[in-house]
């Protein structure tokens, strides 16, 4: 399936002191327009080069779809994408829901979960699980989105599936009290390249790396997941959103 | 174009820094994949993040070469985002540009507070920021682009994430 006449924009916010912010953004991008799906292929940012208006003006389609990098619906998609893309002129934009409400995002956490396990040859039944999120007392979308892949992922049999928040309770430092004795497997709902998922959180938990994999601490062991968002897992999921959206807007006609 | 220079024949560019003008191709490092250009551009000469592509600090010592014209194209989106778009918008003068109220307005509270305590803003700013390290010209603040033959005027329209970045401090 081709849509020559159609830009596909990825929106990220971007960073203007952290390297591997945008990068997979980036990348993914390259590797999409590699495929020739669609007629072109932009990444853009709020804090990076290029911006959205620019990223918009060089382009030689008339429609866009943009898919906005970000894990749930809150102030940048819902009001500044929508406001940036809606100001220029001769271009038609439909912004899709971000990557992180993809329904394809529970199976990348099973994944991740799955991996740790097989590691240590348990069970779920054996393990807690905690959904390690950003959460925001200004807009409910980030804790809600973490709260229902929490709550599907107890279907898996966990001896307790939680959401866990940085800026909400229940607390990421909490991980004990909210996870109870015995090992858990903790899979951050971050996207890869920022702060939160490499440092933030991992020193939240006390321990000592951010890669996959499980670490001790004190009497008990927590297995780390891999961030979200990489370019492998994106490409697939970015192209169904954007011809989904395609499907929805019409933008065929 | 900024700090490059490219040469086209027979369908084929290479872009190069421009202090490595005249310099045979083989002694270069040989790009053609624009991942690998992308891993050039985001590190400054002494291995620094470059989160302003349009800063004066490309490094040297590359050669990327782009089978096709839309292939160069993205090249050079990969090394100045937006700016080649912006030109053509200039040049049919078509391009808008955000003033500095609306943009200021857009800003999140915490950004605009912070804003509130600087004094004669946008200038001082400009001054302290955009033209200490960008090679932009900052048409939203009032500067003049020129139209130098066979170039690409590089055209800011607008407040970017490091221009509030320098004033968030």
């Amino acid at each position: 399936m081709q849509f020559k006449d159609t830009a596909l924009i990825l929106a990220g916010h971007g960073s203007t002191k952290n390297a591997e912010s945008s990068r997979s953004t980036r990348i993914t991008a390259h590797r999409i327009r590699e495929r020739g799906i669609f007629g072109e292929v932009r990444a853009a940012f709020w804090k990076e080069q290029p911006s959205y208006t620019d990223a918009l003006r060089g382009l030689k389609s008339e429609k866009a779809v943009v898919v906005p990098w970000f894990l749930a619906n809150g102030y940048f998609t819902r009001q500044v994408l929508t406001r940036e893309f809606a100001k220029t002129p001769g271009i038609s934009c439909r912004v899709t829901d971000p990557i992180g409400m993809s329904p394809e995002i529970l199976g990348h956490l099973k994944i991740r979960a799955a991996r740790l396990l097989e590691e240590k040859k348990w069970s779920p039944s054996e393990v807690s699980l905690l959904v390690a999120s950003h959460g925001t007392p200004l807009h409910r979308g980030s804790r809600a989105a973490a709260s229902e892949l929490a709550e599907k992922l107890a279907h898996d049999g966990y001896q307790t599936a939680r959401a866990v928040f940085l800026e909400e309770e229940p607390r990421i430092s909490d991980w004990r009290k909210v996870a109870g004795t015995g090992p858990v497997v903790v899979l951050p709902h971050f996207l890869s390249g920022g702060l939160h998922g490499s440092e933030d959180v991992p020193g939240l938990l006390g321990i000592g790396g951010s890669e996959e994999g499980w670490y001790k601490f004190e009497d008990t062991e927590i297995g780390y997941g891999q961030t979200l968002g990489s370019p492998d897992e994106m490409e697939e999921l970015i192209i169904d959103l954007a011809l989904r959206a395609w499907d929805v807007a019409g933008l065929s006609k | 174009m900024g700090e490059i220079v490219w040469e086209e024949r027979d369908e084929i560019w290479n872009i190069r820094h421009i202090q490595d003008t005249g310099i045979p191709p083989l002694e270069l490092r040989k790009l053609e994949k624009l991942e690998e250009l992308e891993e050039v551009v985001r590190w400054d000469s002494q291995g620094r993040y470059r989160p302003l592509r349009s800063g004066g600090n490309l490094v040297s010592g590359w050669v990327f070469w782009a089978r096709g014209e839309s292939k160069f194209r993205e090249a050079i989106e990969v090394i100045y985002p937006g700016l080649w778009g912006n030109a053509e918008a200039w040049r049919k003068g078509k391009l808008k540009v955000d003033p500095w109220e609306t943009a200021l307005a857009q800003q999140t509270e915490r950004v605009q507070k912070k804003t509130g305590l600087a004094a004669d803003l946008p200038k001082s700013a400009i001054r302290s920021n955009c033209k200490q390290r960008c090679l932009k010209t900052v048409i939203w603040g009032g500067e003049k682009p020129e139209e130098k033959e066979g170039g690409v005027p590089m055209l800011c329209t607008g407040p970017c994430g490091v221009f509030w970045a320098s004033l968030e401090g």
